[in-house]
């Protein structure tokens, strides 16, 4: 009995060592290492998008900040340029959040040549032909009279979070979320208990997933000054933050933490002891508080006939709701887009731009994304007669009803018809090979014709649409693969001008 | 006097306006820059993280008082060393004692209010002649020591505006207003350098026998009082009791702890406005020898100070 007991507590004592060892290790596993621009003054803000390729940071010299942009090459990160003198054009511009696309951002000025609602307030800038300009305050719903700073777009630009230290918050400063509306923001709203206390909240950060918010606190029970915490936002209600940890937290300032997407890097600032001087940017790897997996989708826009780039606007569509979630855009020089997409999720991504037939693509995100980039390029046909493109409208088997994924499509087609008055179209319904030829022929006419009706339906004239089932004669692909199969099953749209 | 108050209020507004928009928030910092470990154990005014940005302070020191005024005969004055115008110059030191309350605007500038006791006190000595009678009814001209103390005291509300210019260093600009306490006096003493014989003069109403216990006279001149040797009615030369001036200044903070400094400050009072307003007296010191008397006109008596004082300033 005496040696079972023995054995029992040697046993207890030797997991509890392990156990702490264990943790240890873990903590010095995580390898922070300075940003190679940090300046004598402060550097902090770091903002990630085009999949890690970009980088915005602000940047103080002489006691004024300015947005800063570093792109990645093959040698790592080029040297920093000015984001341009009409977003710079302020006492104080700095803490910009850009989306995952690199062509939107919101930053914070104090003192902009624009007109502000008192102290420092966010505008907004887009990317126009390689050019950061149009310059916009987000207005009264977002700022106010007191201090408005510190944004953080999600990577699809559809939500952003900010720090004010307005009246009725916790104290201090808070953390406030909003949401856009096409080009107006909703009414910024405290976020809920738990992420804000007394004390100062700062930095918000949202991280690709869309879900992990990471933020800095000077509440207590921190390592010291302010500590990064994270907290997850789920069915509506975001969880108790918890903070980070060392090494990333210190007994010194830490803010602005940005999770590198499908990466165990993220970047994050801190005053902390050893810096070239005021706050440096740092990055840790890896990232204790990862964030869940995304699927990135990259590549080009372009002429489907000249192969010129182009700058077109990226709908993102969630098939299940029907909501666009969001609207980004591909670089008005290059054509290249980037497009961030949630786990669990499937979605349409259309590409539209005036005077080319819009195209859309599928894309279905498992709930176990293990997080990947896959490159999807785009080629839009310019708007002319017999110019085509295929719609994503979906059909049970044997089935020529509507199913509900293919109504944001059809809102589409019917955008399109709405914006462009002077042209026809012909809607032609495919089968596969399989079945008989008239029934084929048949059911692609009642498909064909099911669309018709819904776009006549929305306000469309009968005698802009026409119709016409081609059943198995005029295959996408030959074959007779699932694959193949999969893609001769469609309904294309070709214009008649 | 308007044009200068012009100048004056265009040369403050110039020099406070590139300072007044230096920032104090950026865009992570809503109350502007920590402070440093150094700056966090000590006193600093470029720095000032309380959210009650207020000082008092209270401070003491010297006025180096420096008088100057124009004495002018209308005509030849009547003996080669007239008395009157032992009144052209004055100097001398007096106290300064005072509080401020100093409000950060920015981290370069700040503006304070300050309430000054400014006592000051002047005066200056001359040789001089004065007619005078001896025993046998002879006038002669008799050599004498004029001498004059000036003092005047005034309550000074004073707006003032700091700028920093490094952590301990600044500079101030202040419009002092002064208020005079009461009536200014001005006590009058001649010596004469013959004893032993008997002479008069009209000089205050009285007769003098000059002995060897008896060589001087003196008398007390408030404001409305005629001034040496005899003003034209009693109503001339009144003190102006509201007087305007500018102060620059530079100062040195010394931090004692985080919450006190010690203020040395090197500053010039300079007063636009006049001590007294100006006036014209008569030279009746020929009287005694039935020589008309002449007409001297008293102006411009300007009264500035260097002022030297020693503080100490509390952050609330």
């Amino acid at each position: 009995m005496k040696s079972f007991l023995f054995y029992a507590v040697l046993t207890f004592l030797l997991c509890t060592m392990l156990r702490a060892q264990v943790s240890v290790q873990g903590n010095a596993q995580v390898v922070i290492s300075p940003f190679q621009y940090n300046g004598p003054e402060d550097d902090f803000a770091p903002a990630l998008a085009q999949d890690g390729k970009l980088l915005l940071f602000t940047q103080e010299n002489d006691k004024t900040q300015r947005i800063m942009l570093c792109e990645r090459d093959g040698q790592g990160w080029a040297s920093p340029t000015n984001l341009g003198s009409e977003v710079n054009d302020a006492i104080q511009a700095g803490s910009a959040s850009v989306t995952s696309d690199g062509q939107f951002i919101v930053f914070a000025a104090y003192k902009h040549s624009l007109v502000g609602f008192g102290r420092t307030d966010l505008y907004s800038a887009r990317k126009v032909n390689g050019k950061w300009t149009d310059v916009r305050n987000l207005g009264a719903q977002v700022n106010s009279e007191a201090f408005d700073s510190q944004p953080a777009l999600s990577p699809d630009g559809s939500t952003l979070y900010f720090v004010s230290d307005r009246s009725g918050g916790a104290g201090g400063t808070d953390i406030y979320v909003c949401h856009r509306r096409g080009k107006d923001w909703t009414k910024a709203e405290l976020v809920g208990s738990g992420v804000n206390t007394s004390s100062d909240e700062l930095t918000p950060s949202l991280a690709a997933d869309n879900s992990t918010l990471y933020f800095a606190s000077n509440r207590s029970g921190g390592q010291g000054g302010f500590d990064i915490y994270t907290t997850r936002y789920k069915a509506g209600t975001y969880s108790t933050p918890t903070n980070i940890g060392a090494p990333i937290n210190s007994s010194a300032d830490e803010y602005n933490y940005c999770a590198v997407p499908n990466s165990t890097k993220a970047y994050f600032a801190s005053n902390r002891s050893g810096g070239q001087g005021g706050i440096d940017i740092y990055m840790a790897d890896p990232n204790p508080e990862m964030p869940d997996a995304v699927l990135t989708m990259h590549g080009i826009v372009s002429d489907a006939n000249s192969g010129k780039p182009l700058g077109a606007d990226l709908v993102v569509t969630d098939l299940k709701t029907r909501q666009k979630v969001a609207i980004l855009h591909s670089d008005d020089q290059s054509g290249e887009y980037y497009v961030t997409l949630n786990a669990g999720h499937s979605y349409s991504i259309t590409a539209t731009r005036p005077d080319y037939v819009f195209y859309s693509e599928r894309v279905d995100v498992p709930v176990a994304e293990k997080g990947r980039t896959v490159n999807n390029d785009i080629k839009l046909t310019p708007l002319a007669n017999d110019a085509e493109t295929r719609l994503l409208i979906f059909f049970d088997t044997d089935k020529a009803e509507l199913s509900d994924e293919s109504m944001p499509e059809l809102d589409r087609a019917v955008e399109f018809l709405q914006a462009n008055p002077d042209i026809r179209v012909r809607i032609e319904g495919h089968t596969d090979d399989v079945g008989e030829d008239n029934y084929n022929l048949q059911l692609s006419q009642r498909r064909a014709d099911a669309v018709k009706t819904y776009i006549t339906q929305q306000g469309i004239e009968q005698k802009r649409v026409l119709t016409v089932g081609y059943g198995k004669t005029r295959p996408k692909v030959k074959g007779t693969t699932e694959e193949a199969r999969s893609q001769n099953r469609r309904v294309e749209m070709k214009i008649l001008k | 006097m308007f044009l200068r108050f012009q100048l004056l209020f265009l040369t403050c507004a110039l020099v406070c306006v590139p300072f007044l928009r230096a920032q104090e928030e950026d865009v992570l910092r809503p109350h502007g820059r920590p402070l440093t470990d150094a700056q966090r154990s000590a006193f600093s005014w470029t720095n000032h993280p309380e959210k009650v940005p207020i000082a008092l302070g209270i401070y003491g020191g010297i006025n180096i008082n420096s008088f100057s005024q124009n004495v002018e005969y209308a005509l030849q004055p009547r003996v080669d060393q007239p008395l009157e115008t032992v009144l052209t110059t004055g100097s001398g030191t007096s106290l300064l004692l005072g509080a401020l309350l100093d409000y950060t605007v920015s981290p370069t500038v700040a503006v304070q209010l300050r309430l000054e006791y400014d006592a000051k006190n002047f005066s200056n000595s001359q040789r001089g002649a004065i007619d005078a009678v001896d025993q046998n009814s002879f006038a002669f001209t008799a050599p004498v020591t004029a001498q004059y103390t000036w003092k005047v005291n005034a309550l000074n509300i004073e707006p003032t505006v700091r700028v920093n210019l490094d952590e301990h260093l600044f500079l101030s600009l202040g419009i002092p207003i002064a208020l005079q306490m009461g009536d200014w006096s001005r006590t009058d003493v001649m010596t004469f350098d013959t004893t032993g014989v008997f002479w008069t003069t009209t000089y205050g109403d009285k007769t003098y026998l000059l002995s060897d216990s008896l060589t001087s006279m003196s008398r007390v001149v408030n404001q409305g009082n005629q001034i040496t040797p005899a003003a034209a009615n009693a109503d001339v030369g009144k003190a102006n009791t509201l007087r305007i001036g500018v102060v620059p200044g530079v100062g040195y903070l010394v931090p004692i702890n985080r919450s006190m400094a010690l203020a040395l400050e090197l500053r010039y009072q300079y007063m636009l406005t006049a001590l007294h307003s100006d006036f014209v007296a008569y030279d009746y010191v020929r009287l005694p020898t039935n020589i008309t008397p002449t007409e001297v006109d008293f102006s411009k008596a300007m009264l500035n100070s260097l002022q030297l004082t020693v503080g100490l300033w509390f952050k609330l």
